[in-house]
């Protein structure tokens, strides 16, 4: 690879409603945090260009609902993402137990190549409450026994740990798309010629 | 047969067999004195119409003996989630033959106010603990109302039961209409009162307790006010049928303004004092 092409890294943030998927964007992009309590409509994405080491990469981030209704509607949205962010909300033990079931929800409808090595990144937000429930090792065990997925705690509303989540983030991804890259690296596409008839296979196709 | 069929849906090609071998078994000539057979057949029937829509419940994941237990026992004993407001209603005929609404939507909704609801801080919006809902779940399909304490348990309860409603609150024919006049007061109230009873009545009671939860002093403590309210009820009052991402999205938008109308306008008076 001579040219170093721009590289566009889709993001994906999931968690229950409430924790701080808004916030958390928010702070990153716009370094901006909001007391409004507001839910999420549908879906909305920011993108930021960072850089990382020599590449310059402009991260899509997908700041997702986390009403019932949209967790069926993932396909769409979840396809071609380069990275899932899990957040909880380290005062909700709710928040924490729901992490499972984001993850398998986004394996499942985002459909992956290699799902076991996908990169997830968790975020504990909201550290700067002070009725934490959730211990960081609690966390941490969890996600080690995730493959090893990073975990950050971070606070959205006082820009604690934001940016470094998220360089993490677009890290992790970046090595995935090199990886398919490499993979993907055909000089010349195969063609193959149409048949009138193709041959009549035995039994079924699943 | 039945208990597959809530889990797994068939393949386009089997589906075909197997719905002629349902409906041969529905019209209860196969009865026999020991076993109804077209009782299972007519259950069979509403599982696969259901899994058909909705795809493998689970996705790839297995289902848990607690959930095959369930499914078995739902056979003869039909949950109350997951049907129509009529089937509902017949359900609860011996039992409560006064009430007027259902007793799931009352009971759950007089719990959410009775733990106080109103005065805490993301209600509606906070899913409650899962599990917790699910235990709270089979205990009101046995007519059960167990005492809990977290009032997010009720009102996850509460979502879930109108959001699974086998046809939406609002049916699928008022959709568009809805979508089309989200921004005028007066045609959405003829809309409400232009649904069928049951419709009108349950969709009015749950506009009701709403209006309860957007008065400025719950909004103060719970943050709730009547955007959030609207927007997390929404999807549990009409159900948009695309599959089109972005027509889904503009229209939440739409369905949201549509409910914030009626919580700010619908005259509910009528149906203080009805159970």
């Amino acid at each position: 690879m001579a040219l170093r092409k721009k590289v566009l890294l889709k993001v994906i943030i999931l968690g229950d409603s409430g924790v701080g998927k808004t916030s958390l964007m928010n702070q990153f992009v716009n370094r901006k945090f909001s007391n409004q309590y507001k839910a999420t409509i549908g879906a909305d994405f920011l993108t930021k260009e960072l850089q990382i080491d020599d590449r310059l990469v402009t991260m899509q981030i997908w700041d997702t609902a986390g009403q019932e209704r949209f967790q069926s509607l993932g396909v769409a949205f979840y396809r071609g993402a380069d990275c899932c962010v899990l957040v909880m909300d380290v005062t909700s033990p709710t928040s924490f137990k729901s992490l499972e079931s984001w993850k398998d929800e986004f394996l499942i409808q985002a459909g992956p190549r290699d799902p076991e090595n996908f990169p997830f990144v968790v975020l504990g937000n909201k550290v700067d409450l002070e009725n934490r429930m959730i211990p960081t090792r609690k966390a941490q065990s969890w996600c080690q026994e995730k493959n090893n997925i990073p975990y950050y705690e971070t606070s959205a509303k006082e820009g604690v740990n934001v940016e470094k989540a998220f360089e993490t983030v677009a890290r992790n991804a970046l090595a995935r798309e090199k990886e398919i890259d490499q993979q993907a690296d055909f000089p010349i596409p195969i063609r193959i010629p149409q048949q009138e008839d193709p041959p009549k296979r035995d039994g079924c196709s699943c | 047969m039945a208990i597959c069929l809530s889990f797994f849906p068939p393949s386009g090609k089997f589906q075909v067999l197997i719905e002629r071998y349902i409906s041969l078994q529905a019209n209860g000539n196969v009865d026999t004195p020991e076993v109804p057979i077209s009782i299972y057949a007519k259950v069979c029937q509403k599982r696969l119409e259901k899994i058909l829509q909705t795809g493998p419940k689970k996705g790839l994941k297995k289902p848990t003996f607690e959930e095959i237990e369930l499914s078995k026992h739902t056979i003869h004993f039909p949950s109350m989630f997951g049907t129509t407001l009529e089937e509902v209603m017949a359900m609860q005929r011996t039992r409560y033959p006064e009430r007027r609404l259902p007793w799931i939507q009352t009971i759950l909704s007089d719990e959410v106010l009775r733990l106080n609801g109103a005065q805490i801080e993301g209600i509606f919006r906070v899913p409650g603990d899962l599990d917790s809902v699910n235990a709270l779940k089979v205990k009101c399909d046995q007519w059960q109302f167990p005492s809990v304490e977290d009032a997010h348990l009720p009102a996850s309860l509460l979502k879930f039961w109108y959001r699974e409603l086998a046809e939406p609150l609002i049916p699928s024919i008022f959709y568009e209409q809805c979508i089309l006049n989200c921004d005028k007061v007066e045609p959405c109230i003829r809309l409400v009162n232009s649904l069928p009873e049951i419709n009108r009545i349950v969709l009015t009671y749950l506009i009701r307790f709403l209006q309860i939860f957007a008065k400025p002093e719950n909004v103060t403590i719970t943050k709730m006010d009547v955007n959030n309210l609207s927007m997390v009820f929404a999807p549990n009052i009409l159900r948009c049928d695309s599959d089109d991402a972005k027509v889904i999205f503009e229209n939440a938008r739409k369905e949201m303004l549509f409910i914030k109308i009626l919580i700010l306008n619908l005259d509910t008076d009528s149906i203080e004092g009805v159970i």
